[in-house]
């Protein structure tokens, strides 16, 4: 086909002889125009033959994307959904609570429990998890949670009063901690789950922490109590003796993160429960002593069940009592007893022998069971016997009513810890009180991309007043306050549900206490934000932005194949960064952009979602690396000074490292520079030691206000104007916090570093002190303080936890050591067959470690790392008498040369650090005059 | 101009020039032939000036003298020697011409080739000696494969040496484009003759790019071709890389004779400016720092700049201050971002040392210009973003629908930022009354960046204490500047 001849047809078609006028040879048409064979609304393209393979159809069917599961419609339940509606008007009946647990240890598929007893028609298949709160087809391909997940259901306690239970489902990854900070947030109390056999691991450590921090009420589940007995194979006194240990472990942790005494967990308090979701168990004392009194009747089950746990035995001759000494030496704890043993017995009659004796047993507790349950498998009809047996969670429920305050009761807590305002207007009252009445007051947290993932929307609760669905609201975001007022968007919701993980209850308002799921106010948010009215509440400050339990230190750059393709990766990069809560997406100065996450499996993740979901793009990804940081590791050899160019100001100062422990607490917000003089000053002094004068001079933290690096006055009054300095310590300060940005050796933060003024000649006219004039001297006397203070590179260190067989013990210490890593502890995990091994190991050297690990252990130990802290580089990065060679791996001593070299090639700077750029000649005179030993040629 | 506001100008007076070493003075013999002395005589005497500026780099003044009284001899004009210039000396200095009334500028050195406005302009780019052979055996050994299309482009100071590399080359590798250097003229039309121009031109796209030209042939990119610089690295192969950057870089460097390979920093350099671009856009406030009085046009593209700012509704400051220092631009504490008006070799500023990124006109547009998009290509030359140039985007023509609402997350601070493109204009749309009901959203959204910088001044001007000071008749004042008024003893 040629279409350069339709085009060019002349406009005297009515000519009254039409053929007859002479038509030159190229105007001629021999063909009709596409558009007069197929009509003007019929679009026309004229292409090579071979420009669209074969294989691609030419009109391609539209096609949906979809990266979730999600029901097709309502499912049943067991109560009405608008039974579950009138439950949101009562916050006495809500309970907001997270599960969290490390990883596998049956967060999720306790969820499940919950979701078939109230689902009638939802069933696990065969021998597949059900896993109903991983709704990502990411999340069921890989077995792990990557997202949290609420779950919002009607459950009835063991009295078969019914609640409203909001429950956030976690990953137990450490990977994704940010996501439990996200769903901890909203919560009153946190359900932390231990797998029986595995113990207290981890990351269950670090959420214990972290719960406590956050000041939420925390009780335990002890999952998977069926290992112990069909896997372990421990007789029940073993057995009992592990559980116990493992409630004394997070009684423990407990004591040594918390100040409060009354903070414990105890079977006999009510707050630990057992469970094995597999086979649907699911008890506390107090529903197991409940069973024996529906049993047998007569029985004060609430005074039994406190007889059941610690050093109690039954005694069965004299008047059938309970007594604190073993009346035989063969009697058993009362828990072993009436617990452990029965359950041992279900067990092992189910697994052992079904033909015979099973029926017999199941008649005797009271449990009947078709011809054709009977014929089933081990695992299903234990998952029978035993839901028939314990039947509903109640015991689970009555936990969490009896030991995790309702929204309205941990309303005052909660906005203590979050709130930026005060409590004492009628804001903060409205919101103590759970006023559903009140202003409106709302905090999302978590960011859910639709099915296709092309919207967001706004996971949060309610604290005070009622969202209603179409109402305009503005959105604060954590940026806001009341003095800067530009964060912040009128929006209008759209409509609001009830997340049920796979399906969504829509409902027109949800009034204070409650979860709920906003559309059409994502726009504004990135991470969190504060919703509420759009006017006639001014007053309303934002709740803090979520603080995290781990620190992204992972870096990867990527750029788009195709470059004319980076707007499509810009807004990829923007809804990665909404859905995951402690990514980090930026331009660096070397214009790359990187993705900074904790971890290999979380930037998998980020990449996926960032490749096939938000942006359907190829992108290059550089290799990964780490960020790194600069430190002094002693004091500057002399004083270093700067003249400012017009040579009228002269500035002194000294760099040394910062005490053990300030840096953190800095950075952890412990101490704050907006704190007055005093406080401050008695901070220091007391705690790190600092003499009065010191301690009420220092000027600024950096590189920002939480930077982990102080610029102190240290000048003397007899000395220094100290008028004249205080009028260009604003210059002075930000020379400080620019330096302290992007330190001399590649540009990377400085950390731990104190800077002391020691000096300072200012000039007395305003005009000769101006910041053009400060302001880059002060960060040249940084630089080369800094750099007379023997300088050196940082990187940050993961704390890794292997479980492995004792028989691979040995290759994991080879693995660990060919990575720089070293081990801090080994022992093995008692009443199992496993090892826990703790080390420390440079995240710079963690890429493939996992992998690596699995294939030197034939994949039996499994290992979990997450970011611990800071550690000095081996070996000077300004030794230039270090030769680098490509493709070498370099010893210990060579190492900080090579990273330093690395990075500054990666941001495109100059090879090696120019030194003598950052002194003046009087201060290069003054060098040769002391004579001082320079490592380095300038 | 060189050193801040604050000196003395003691220092301008003692300051010592650093000349590099192979820039000694010209023995007197080779200057009639370095400084092309009959060529300038005839220009001059042909077009009748009678004052002419000589405008010399710092580099070579120790011959301008020399040079001046050669011409004058000669030619019986008037000549005035024009030393530090107050911008870049590879631009044309026609405001310092202008104090001696010149009717001519005679421009000697490197030079930017950028059209001037004002004065007729020759230049005179002296001669550097260059091997040829030496060269043309680094060709040989960076592009082995003879069929290659390459680009000749190189340092003016080698131009006229440049027929006898093409006459070399011109056998082996078929597919050579030498490039032309010809300066686009504005004032008059003043036939330089810069070289032979071969009578058959081979028919193509004629590319111009900085007083260069060259053809490409039919059918092909520019992509396709390589680019083979004669001459220093610097500021002009910089220009060059930037602009030409999908082309494969090779230079010879004519003094060290080192050939090499010049591709692997230009993508690092190119994403450092995009990281500038990202800065730009959350910047409030700018300065538009003129960088040159001389290059046409400068004073179309300031107000295209203060436009562009202005529509994104920021501020925007104008400074005039001479050569660039650190110091001088940390001065301004309320600016965010400086713009560098200049000729291209000098607009591209490493501003890594300065307290405030300095960017070009081109890298604004990208930020504030939402039809046009960062794809890799660059435009140093500001003349092109101009309506008529080759790279001359329409910003106005977005519908107000789009624009509202409209919010991003930056990607340096990862705060959010909104695009308030809309919002000045809507406000100047009610421009009738000047009272506006006071509306939640709208003074939420009416925050003036230089205002809110203002605000947090601890200085908030002089307290006007109204009422409370007695009224008193006005007294005669101080006389003079801040710096030293003249009741005040010097100091």
């Amino acid at each position: 086909m040629d279409d350069d001849d339709d085009e060019d047809e002349p406009a005297d078609q009515d000519d009254d002889h039409p053929g007859m006028e002479v038509v030159l040879h190229e105007d001629k048409k021999y063909y009709p125009t596409a558009e007069e064979v197929y009509g003007p609304e019929v679009e026309t393209i004229v292409q090579e033959e071979d420009t669209q393979p074969l294989t691609e159809p030419i009109i391609k069917p539209v096609r949906t994307k979809k990266f979730t599961l999600m029901e097709q419609e309502l499912p049943a339940t067991v109560y009405e959904m608008e039974f579950l509606a009138d439950l949101m008007d009562s916050p006495e009946l809500i309970r907001n609570i997270t599960l969290c647990g490390h990883l596998h240890h049956g967060k999720t598929c306790f969820v499940d429990c919950l979701i078939e007893q109230t689902h009638p028609e939802i069933r696990k298949r065969a021998d597949q998890d059900l896993r109903y709160t991983d709704i990502l087809f990411t999340e069921q391909e890989r077995g792990v949670g990557i997202k949290s997940t609420p779950v919002t259901m009607v459950l009835p306690d063991s009295r078969a009063k019914s609640y409203l239970f909001n429950i956030m489902d976690t990953p137990g990854h450490v990977n994704f901690s940010d996501e439990v900070t996200a769903g901890i947030r909203i919560s009153d109390g946190v359900v932390l789950f231990i797998d029986a056999a595995e113990g207290v691991m981890l990351n269950t450590e670090r959420l214990i922490k972290h719960a406590v921090q956050e000041k939420l009420a925390v009780t335990i589940c002890i999952n998977k109590i069926d290992r112990l007995i069909l896997e372990l194979k421990l007789p029940p006194t073993d057995a009992y003796y592990k559980l116990r240990h493992i409630v004394d472990e997070v009684n423990g942790l407990l004591s040594m993160y918390t100040t409060d005494e009354n903070l414990i967990v105890s079977p006999l308090l009510g707050n630990v429960c057992f469970a094995s979701s597999q086979y649907r168990i699911c008890f506390t004392l107090g529903s197991f002593a409940k069973i024996y009194s529906d049993t047998y009747g007569d029985i004060n089950y609430m005074e039994f069940s406190k007889r059941l746990w610690g050093d109690i035995y039954f005694n069965p001759k004299r008047k059938r009592k309970f007594t604190k000494k073993a009346p035989s030496s063969n009697s058993q704890r009362s828990f072993v007893e009436f617990v452990l043993e029965p359950l041992y017995k279900i067990l092992s009659q189910v697994v052992g022998d079904v033909d015979t004796s099973l029926p017999r047993v199941l008649d005797e507790l009271g449990i009947h069971l078709t011809k054709e349950e009977l014929k089933l498998n081990i695992r299903p009809l234990l998952r029978l016997v035993c839901s028939k047996f314990f039947g509903d969670f109640s015991g689970f429920v009555d936990m969490c009513v009896q030991h995790i305050p309702s929204p309205k009761d941990g309303a005052r807590n909660k906005i203590e810890h979050t709130y930026t305002g005060g409590l004492d207007s009628d804001l903060g009252e409205a919101m103590s009180e759970c006023d559903p009445d009140g202003p409106l007051m709302c905090h999302t947290t978590k960011m859910y991309s639709t099915e296709d993932g092309v919207q967001f929307h706004a996971f949060g609760r309610v604290l005070s007043g009622t969202i209603h669905a179409g109402q305009p609201v503005k959105v604060l975001g954590e940026n806001y306050t009341l003095e800067d007022e530009e964060d912040s968007q009128i929006c209008t919701v759209g409509r609001l549900w009830i997340s049920m993980a796979r399906y969504q209850i829509e409902v027109n308002r949800v009034p204070a206490g409650n979860w709920v799921l906003i559309e059409g106010c994502d726009q504004p948010i990135v991470k969190t934000a504060t919703i509420t009215e759009p006017r006639g509440n001014e007053e309303a400050q934002i709740f803090r932005p979520l603080k995290f339990n781990t620190a992204s230190v992972i870096k990867i750059a990527v750029e788009p194949v195709n470059p004319s393709e980076l707007p499509k990766m810009l807004d990829g990069l923007r809804k990665v960064n909404k859905s995951y809560p402690s990514l980090t997406t930026k331009v660096e100065e070397s214009g790359e952009h990187v993705i900074l996450g904790t971890g290999e499996l979380y930037l998998d993740c980020v990449m996926h979602d960032l490749r096939k979901m938000y942006s359907e793009i190829d992108i290059k990804v550089a290799d990964p690396v780490v960020t790194f940081c600069e430190t002094v590791v002693e004091t500057s050899s002399l004083k270093c000074f700067a003249e400012t160019p017009n040579k009228k100001n002269k500035i002194t100062m000294i760099a040394e490292p910062l005490e053990k422990g300030l840096a953190e607490d800095i950075e952890n917000e412990v101490v704050q520079i907006s704190w007055n003089r005093k406080k401050l000053g008695e901070f220091f002094q007391t705690k790190y030691d600092w003499d009065l004068l010191a301690a009420r001079s220092i000027w600024a933290f950096g590189p920002d206000a939480t930077g982990p690096n102080i610029l102190v006055d240290d000048t003397l009054p007899s000395e220094v104007d100290k008028a004249l300095l205080g009028s260009v310590k604003e210059s002075i300060v930000q020379g400080f916090q620019w330096g302290t940005r992007e330190g001399p050796l590649c540009d990377e933060p400085i950390r731990n570093v104190k800077f002391k003024i020691l000096d300072a000649v200012i000039a007395q006219e305003p005009l000769h002190r101006g910041g053009g004039q400060i302001i880059p001297t002060a960060r040249r006397v940084v630089y080369s303080a800094f750099l007379m203070a023997t300088p050196r590179l940082m990187e940050p260190y993961y704390f890794v936890e292997v479980q492995a067989p004792a028989d691979c013990v040995s290759a994991v210490y080879t693995v660990l050591a060919r990575r720089r890593g070293h081990v801090t502890q080994d022992a093995p995990i008692p009443g199992s067959p496993l090892y826990t091994i703790k080390a420390f190991i440079p995240a710079i050297d963690s890429f493939g470690f996992e992998t690596d690990l699995r294939t030197h252990t034939q994949g039996q130990a499994f290992s979990l790392s997450v970011f611990h802290h800071w550690q000095i580089v081996p070996g000077d990065p300004l030794d230039k008498s270090i030769v680098i060679r490509p493709l070498e791996p370099q010893p210990a001593p060579h190492l900080a040369r090579e990273f330093m070299i690395k990075t500054r090639r990666r941001k495109g700077l100059s090879e090696d650090v120019s030194i003598s750029k950052f002194f003046d000649d009087p201060m290069l005179l003054e060098l040769a005059k002391q004579d001082v030993v320079l490592n380095y040629p300038m | 101009m060189t050193t801040a506001f604050s000196s003395d100008g003691a220092q301008v007076i003692y300051q010592s020039f650093e000349t590099k070493a192979t820039e000694n003075k010209t023995e007197p013999q080779q200057l009639d032939e370095v400084y092309q002395i009959e060529e300038t005589c005839n220009f001059i005497l042909k077009n009748q000036f009678s004052k002419v500026a000589l405008q010399f780099p710092d580099c070579l003044l120790l011959d301008s003298a020399a040079v001046a009284s050669k011409l004058e001899t000669a030619t019986g004009s008037k000549m005035y020697i024009l030393g530090d210039t107050s911008y870049g000396s590879c631009c044309v200095d026609e405001v310092a011409s202008e104090h001696v009334e010149a009717q001519c500028i005679i421009h000697y050195g490197k030079t930017c080739l950028s059209p001037c406005k004002r004065l007729p302009v020759m230049y005179v780019f002296g001669r550097r000696n260059i091997d040829l052979e030496e060269c043309a055996a680094s060709f040989r050994k960076l592009y082995p494969n003879t069929d290659i299309p390459v680009i000749i482009l190189y340092d003016v100071v080698y131009f006229f040496i440049m027929g006898g590399l093409q006459k070399i080359l011109q056998s082996e590798y078929p597919n050579v484009v030498m490039s032309q250097i010809k300066p686009e003229v504005t004032k008059k039309g003043l036939d330089l003759d810069l070289g032979e121009v071969p009578a058959n031109r081979p028919v193509g796209q004629l590319v111009e790019k900085f007083g260069r030209q060259f053809v490409i042939k039919e059918g092909f990119n520019i992509k396709d071709y390589g680019i083979f610089y004669v001459g220093q690295e610097g500021a002009t192969l910089n220009n060059f890389m930037m602009t030409f950057n999908q082309c494969t870089f090779c230079s010879f460097d004519p003094m060290t004779k080192v050939g090499r390979q010049e591709s692997i920093n230009i993508n690092k350099a190119l994403m450092k400016r995009y990281y500038l671009i990202e800065r730009a856009k959350d910047a409030n406030v700018f300065g538009i720092l003129a960088g040159t009085l001389g290059v046409a046009d400068y004073l179309s593209i300031i107000d295209h700049l203060k436009d562009l700012i202005k529509t994104a509704g920021k501020k925007s400051y104008l400074f005039v201050m001479g050569k660039l220092n650190v110091p001088k631009l940390a001065n301004f504490l309320e600016i965010d971002m400086y713009v560098l008006v200049a000729c291209p070799e000098n607009s591209l500023l490493d501003s890594s040392d300065f307290y405030k990124p300095v960017i070009t006109p081109f890298e604004l547009e990208i930020a504030f210009n939402k039809q046009r998009e960062w794809t890799g290509e660059y435009v140093t030359e500001f003349r092109d973003l101009l309506p008529g140039g080759n790279s001359y985007v329409e910003f106005r023509n977005q519908n107000v629908e789009s624009l509202i609402e409209e919010t991003d997350v930056s990607l340096i601070t990862g705060n959010l930022r909104s695009t308030s493109l809309a919002k000045t204009e809507l406000h100047a749309d009610n421009g009738e009354s000047s009272l506006v009901q006071r509306n939640q959203t709208l003074t939420l959204s009416q925050l003036d960046p230089a205002a809110s910088f203002l605000s947090r001044r601890t200085w908030q001007g002089l307290e006007p204490k109204l009422g409370e000071t007695p009224v008193t008749k006005a007294i005669k004042g101080r006389r003079g500047i801040a710096i030293s008024y003249e009741d005040e003893k010097n100091s």
